[in-house]
């Protein structure tokens, strides 16, 4: 096990990988599957609802495009957080991880916005079988997007305090980062399947 | 190593691995990662027709590497998690093709759970849950029988039927395979839009439909069927506009 906790001890591990990033890692292996399934499940229901709204006549790809573009931006942000924790600028890491943060908050802004004119043109999740496929997708990516906002928050204000984020302020970040990063990804899946693939 | 009483020796240290790439190359895969989204959106607004899905699919797929590399570092990383990483995401995609190749050409949905039970003629294998909307299907023995023969090219049906469980039974009298779709409509019998040759399912209210069968088969479907107009169409190509099409009144 690593040494958990040891201060300016190296750690151990028998891959000769920090297990909590190797935790990580596999964690993100087991999220492809649960998005696998979700978005299996749309695929397989969008064109079997025997009533409307239909995918094509709702999905608005322009606004989504740029939701889009911020999420990919978020990530860039990250990036260049983990970057300056790595590098020892905490002020680099600060401002980028706000930047993420904001950008991330603006996603979900956009979601809101897609979810509740969704709801005013008569789709939601009972309505038919592309609507209850793809606001389970869609809403559990957005709790992701939630959750990874919520993560990055907790690690800046943490990083205010005196001794900031520690000897690990790299690892911590790099670690959030992975969570965040893979939040994107799965929504560039998403983005093609749901949105850009003609229905 | 856990039988080993010196297990520690067995242990590595860790390698807290920083990839040599820096603000500037990140700015640039950024980029990139922009450009090829505005190709994307371009991609699904442009005629190029079949292209289209495997442009697509190239283009996300490049994203998604490029980020999983560069952003998160795989690329840099010991290998190990990338083999973890590639084995959760080849499972997923794994699921996703089978699961896919399942419902493809399944056309049991449109069939009435426990058809097998109650029609004699009926092959279809009974399905739980495969209707696709709820309360669509009533229990076995509660509906209605209603007679619709096809023909080339011609829907023979009752005028009129009450409202509730409703079973259909399909009998193609014909040489060709035909099918059953019911709509509810008050469109007049031949005025529903029309895509590919045939009426477009996408833009109908569809409430009940066959598979394919052959001339001389029998099918049946069932639906609950509210008050008001329908239409009873066979939307095999082609037939609907040669006047497989006729009114049904649920009263």
């Amino acid at each position: 096990m690593a040494a958990a906790g040891a201060h300016g001890v190296a750690h151990h591990s028998t891959t000769g990988i920090d297990n909590r990033k190797l935790l990580m890692w596999i964690f993100l292996a087991s999220e492809c599957l649960f998005f696998g399934s979700l978005i299996s499940t749309y695929l397989i229901f969008k064109g079997k609802s025997l009533v409307g709204p239909y995918p094509d006549e709702i999905l608005d790809i322009p606004v989504t495009s740029i939701s889009t573009f911020v999420l990919l931006m978020s990530s860039l942000a990250m990036v260049l957080a983990v970057y300056g924790a790595e590098h020892g600028r905490p002020r680099m890491m600060k401002l980028w991880l706000l930047v993420t943060i904001l950008l991330g908050l603006t996603f979900l802004g956009f979601q809101v916005y897609e979810f509740r004119t969704f709801g005013h043109e008569g789709l939601n999740l009972a309505t038919n079988q592309f609507g209850a496929s793809f606001f389970v997708l869609t809403g559990f990516h957005g709790t992701h997007v939630g959750v990874g906002v919520l993560i990055l928050a907790s690690l800046l204000l943490a990083s205010f305090r005196r001794s900031g984020l520690g000897r690990e302020a790299g690892f911590h970040v790099e670690i959030a980062g992975l969570y965040w990063h893979f939040v994107d990804i799965v929504w560039i899946v998403i983005f093609t399947l749901v949105y850009l693939i003609p229905q | 190593m856990t039988s080993e009483t010196h297990g520690e020796a067995q242990l590595s240290e860790v390698r807290h691995i920083v990839p040599r790439i820096g603000p500037r190359q990140y700015v640039i895969i950024g980029v990139i990662l922009t450009i090829i989204t505005a190709i994307e959106l371009w991609i699904s607004y442009s005629p190029l027709g079949d292209l289209i899905i495997p442009l697509l699919i190239v283009l996300s797929a490049a994203k998604f590497i490029a980020v999983v590399a560069f952003f998160m570092h795989l690329r840099f990383d010991h290998q190990l998690l990338t083999r973890f990483f590639v084995f959760g995401f080849a499972l997923a995609a794994a699921i996703l093709f089978a699961l896919i190749a399942l419902f493809w050409t399944d056309a049991t949905d449109a069939r009435e759970p426990g058809a097998a039970h109650v029609a004699a003629d009926a092959k279809a294998e009974p399905k739980a849950g495969a209707d696709a909307k709820a309360g669509a299907a009533p229990k076995a023995g509660a509906a209605v029988s209603v007679k619709v023969t096809v023909k080339e090219f011609e829907v023979a049906a009752p005028a009129e039927v009450a409202a509730g469980a409703v079973k259909f039974d399909l009998d193609n009298a014909g040489a060709v395979p035909h099918n059953l779709r019911v709509i509810k409509s008050t469109q007049a019998p031949n005025a529903l839009p029309v895509a590919a040759g045939a009426a477009d399912e996408s833009k109908l209210q569809v409430v009940a439909k066959t598979a394919d069968i052959n001339g001389g088969a029998k099918t049946s479907v069932t639906a609950r069927l509210e008050p008001g107009q329908y239409l009873l169409i066979c939307n095999v190509p082609g037939h609907y506009q040669l006047g497989m099409t006729t009114r049904i009144t649920v009263k």
